[in-house]
């Protein structure tokens, strides 16, 4: 069930009462009520995952059990060994599931081209159940956290269920961790106007860079990666300038939704992205960039990495190491790799460079620069695309030809399609604007309250009309799937 | 959480109130490059169905009438005056029949040659092609949508007003010296002429198109056994035809056009000649795989001719 579809109109609100009023008011004298309305997260997160696939739940259900299990067995462990013996078992179970999942095909078939041996027979040819590697990550951090003693192991799987599966962060995240999200499951949940009203804007405004936004572009950037060796060098450049576009609206605008959803259940998520196209470095665009996986690869890979080692070189391959995992991460290919390793290496100078770009800019007086900040922020930005080229190609071949044709090919003769340029670049100038803005605030829409006024609900309607109008324009037949789905 | 509720309700049903006003709004919004084209044939072929008391032959169907006949040639052939109503595929058979269904009189003979996207998904309905021809083509057609049909065209609304935007952005100029897509390139049976310009073989350039996730639409059938019931009862003759279809997609489709013309039998439809008969080679087709040449033209409409004479003159041939 995806977030921008009729399903998901319909379900939202159907679950949104029944969490409320029969799971929290009606059985409000019931011992068992906070169960009761856990169990039914489940329920309907299971519903909303199994509407891909019911199959998908046996692995779900699988990996949930097996982490809560790993959890108590932590717990109860008498010697740190043996707390250590359970997480890492849990690590390997986890870790291979994602594995035979995601990655095993890919390395069978190099393995077989690098020696030139049949894959008949070898090849699983199984499906990527949506979301895998998110709620693989979650239910690791949760035995690690308990490993570490963050968290007491919990004893009440219908909330650890409801943990791992609550369905607004269920198939793209954020990725949450224990520590935050668990302990909401086990304690009454209130509901709060403010806090359902703030929910309603934040879902609107990720609607509207999902459809206005990401799918608008979408239709540009597949039209140009289709046809990348007949295009101008220009219209390649703006092909990956709105495939940034895309990829941020497109993630940024389904973590909006899922913050938004889970706030009108009384959950609060974490951020998951803040205006990463206006970082102004390379680790600045890191800090802001998917908050939930840089920090869950920081937390549970790179510190343990460096572990009590003090010499900088170390940390800088621990740091490309933690990219080229993340990298592996959102796919089995090599252009990911590859972008795993771009990334890694522009972190480690962008690191490296801060002490001395800092006196630099003392020395100028460039601190609170306009014209500076814009620049850096162009500059970050323009690293970003030429990364996001690999992300987006098929092959590092692709990629290459692509990067290679931006500059061989008539860079300044006019793009393919300048009606449909136009149709995108409005909503993209209105999106930044609108962040721009409300830069200091945790989302587009993030208004206050008490201050609520016609002008307010103007915005509302002009964004809602957009969304519909768009919504219509470019799904007739099935809304469009959310890029982050696949990882 | 009732002034939550109350409140979110209120603001979703203003919001999708002035929403739909708004597409309602758009929807009228004129297309100045559409009112330059070929699509102007609509109004005209109904202003002449209007106007002529004695029986006739009016096709219906989509571009590939406009297109693929030569209705001089018919109208000699029957000594009966011609309207050739095909102008878009875009429009739907459904919206196609139904704008010619007031003029249908005694003693005609109607001609429906629906091109094949209308027997699956839910082209038969129309899309924005339909708005587009009636917003700016002829207006009084919106009283022949169903309100169903006028639920389903809304999704189009944004696409419609998008290509009116486009055109009073960058309106094209029609030369009618050279552009078969002209007005000018009309003659007054609603043929699309100068066959002078029509000689690029579209069967070098294009690769066939095959159906995607084909499922046959029994819905479009029904509404042609009915649309045939009408004109029993105005006592006109209805023929049922196939397309004229580059043979590049009829290989790639033939299962598809087989199982669509078997249900077409077994609907006990007056249909006329197999769609084999109908498959035109490749090089006698102009820019899509429905539209001909000079050559193509002649080719098949000597065929409809041979193939009406044999059922006017018999009874209904079906194959």
């Amino acid at each position: 069930m995806l977030f921008n579809s009729i399903q998901f109109a319909l379900f939202l609100p159907i679950v949104f009462l029944l969490y409320w009023f029969v799971f929290d008011r009606f059985i409000s004298k019931s011992e068992h009520q906070l169960r009761l309305q856990n169990a039914f997260v489940v329920v309907a997160s299971y519903v909303f995952y199994g509407w891909w696939d019911w199959r998908f739940l046996l692995l779900i259900a699988f990996t949930s059990l097996c982490s809560w299990g790993s959890g108590l067995l932590i717990g109860k462990a008498g010697t740190k060994k043996e707390a250590k013996t359970w997480t890492t078992l849990n690590i390997v179970l986890n870790l291979g599931i994602l594995a035979m999942f995601k990655y095993y095909d890919f390395f069978v078939t190099e393995f077989a081209q690098l020696f030139h041996i049949s894959t008949d027979g070898l090849l699983l040819k199984v499906i990527l159940p949506v979301g895998i590697s998110f709620y693989t990550f979650q239910a690791l951090s949760y035995s690690i956290d308990v490993y570490r003693g963050k968290i007491e192991p919990t004893k009440d799987i219908v909330a650890f269920f409801a943990f791992i599966s609550f369905f607004p962060q269920l198939v793209a995240g954020p990725i949450e961790r224990a520590t935050n999200l668990l302990p909401q499951f086990l304690k009454k949940r209130e509901f709060n106007y403010d806090t359902a009203v703030d929910g309603m804007r934040q879902i609107l405004w990720g609607l509207f860079k999902k459809i206005v936004v990401a799918d608008n572009c979408a239709v540009y950037v597949d039209k140009v990666f289709s046809t990348y060796t007949e295009q101008t060098g220009s219209t390649l450049l703006l092909g990956i300038v709105f495939f940034a576009f895309q990829l941020y609206c497109d993630f940024s605008g389904y973590s909006e939704i899922a913050i938004g959803t889970a706030k009108l259940f009384g959950i609060r998520l974490m951020r998951n992205f803040n205006n990463p196209y206006f970082a102004t470095s390379f680790a600045d665009y890191w800090k802001r960039n998917h908050i939930s996986l840089t920090t869950w690869f920081m937390d549970y890979v790179y510190y343990p990495l460096i572990g009590s080692s003090d010499k900088l070189w170390y940390w800088n391959l621990c740091m490309i190491i933690t990219f080229l995992l993340s990298g592996m991460w959102h796919g089995a290919g090599w252009t990911f790799l590859l972008w795993g390793l771009y990334q890694g290496i522009f972190i480690v100078i962008s690191m490296n460079l801060s002490k001395p770009r800092k006196r630099f800019e003392k020395k100028h007086q460039l601190k609170d620069n306009r014209i500076y900040e814009f620049f850096t922020m162009f500059v970050t930005f323009f690293i970003v695309c030429i990364g996001l080229v690999l992300f987006r190609a098929e092959s590092i071949g692709q990629a290459w030809e692509y990067v290679c044709g931006i500059g061989n090919t008539g860079l300044f003769i006019y793009p393919m399609k300048k009606k449909l340029v136009l149709r995108i670049i409005l909503p993209i100038i209105s999106m930044i604007g609108v962040e721009w803005l409300q830069r200091n605030r945790r989302h587009g829409l993030d208004f206050i309250i008490d201050t609520c006024t016609w002008w307010h609900a103007l915005v509302y309607f002009v964004i809602f009309l957009c969304v519909g109008y768009y919504y219509l324009l470019l799904s007739v037949d099935t809304p469009a799937s959310f890029i982050y789905f696949q990882f | 959480m009732k002034k939550f509720i109350v409140k979110s309700i209120k603001y979703i049903i203003v919001f999708l109130i002035m929403f739909v006003l708004f597409l309602r709004v758009v929807v009228f919004f004129p297309n100045i490059k559409s009112r330059q084209s070929h699509e102007v044939n609509v109004a005209r072929q109904i202003e002449r169905m209007k106007q002529i008391d004695e029986p006739k032959i009016i096709i219906i169907g989509g571009s590939g009438c406009g297109f693929g006949l030569c209705s001089s040639m018919i109208s000699r052939h029957f000594n009966m005056p011609v309207c050739n109503t095909g102008t878009q595929g875009g429009m739907g058979i459904l919206l196609q029949t139904n704008l010619c269904k007031d003029y249908i009189r005694k003693g005609d003979v109607v001609v429906v040659i629906p091109e094949y996207t209308n027997y699956y998904g839910n082209r038969y309905l129309g899309g924005s092609t339909a708005l587009r021809i009636l917003t700016s083509i002829y207006p009084d057609g919106y009283k022949c949508l169903s309100f169903r049909q006028q639920l389903y065209l809304i999704r189009y609304v944004p696409e419609t007003f998008n290509n009116t935007i486009a055109a009073w952005l960058e309106p094209k100029q029609f030369s009618e010296m050279d552009d078969p897509y002209s007005q000018g390139s009309l003659n007054e049976y609603g043929d699309v002429e100068m066959y002078d310009v029509r000689w690029v073989s579209y069967s070098s350039v294009q690769s066939p198109i095959k159906w995607n996730n084909f499922k046959l639409q029994y819905k479009t059938i029904s509404l042609l056994q009915n649309f045939c019931q009408y004109c029993k009862n105005q006592n006109a003759v209805m023929l049922l035809f196939p397309p004229a279809y580059r043979a590049k997609d009829y290989d790639v489709n033939q299962e598809n056009i087989d199982m669509i013309w078997n249900a077409l039998k077994e609907a006990q439809l007056p249909i006329v000649s197999s769609p084999e008969r109908y498959k035109m080679a490749d090089t006698l087709h102009y820019d899509t795989d429905y539209h001909l040449t000079y050559e193509g033209v002649i080719i098949r409409t000597n065929k409809l001719i041979a193939d009406m004479d044999s059922s006017l003159n018999n009874s209904i041939i079906h194959f």
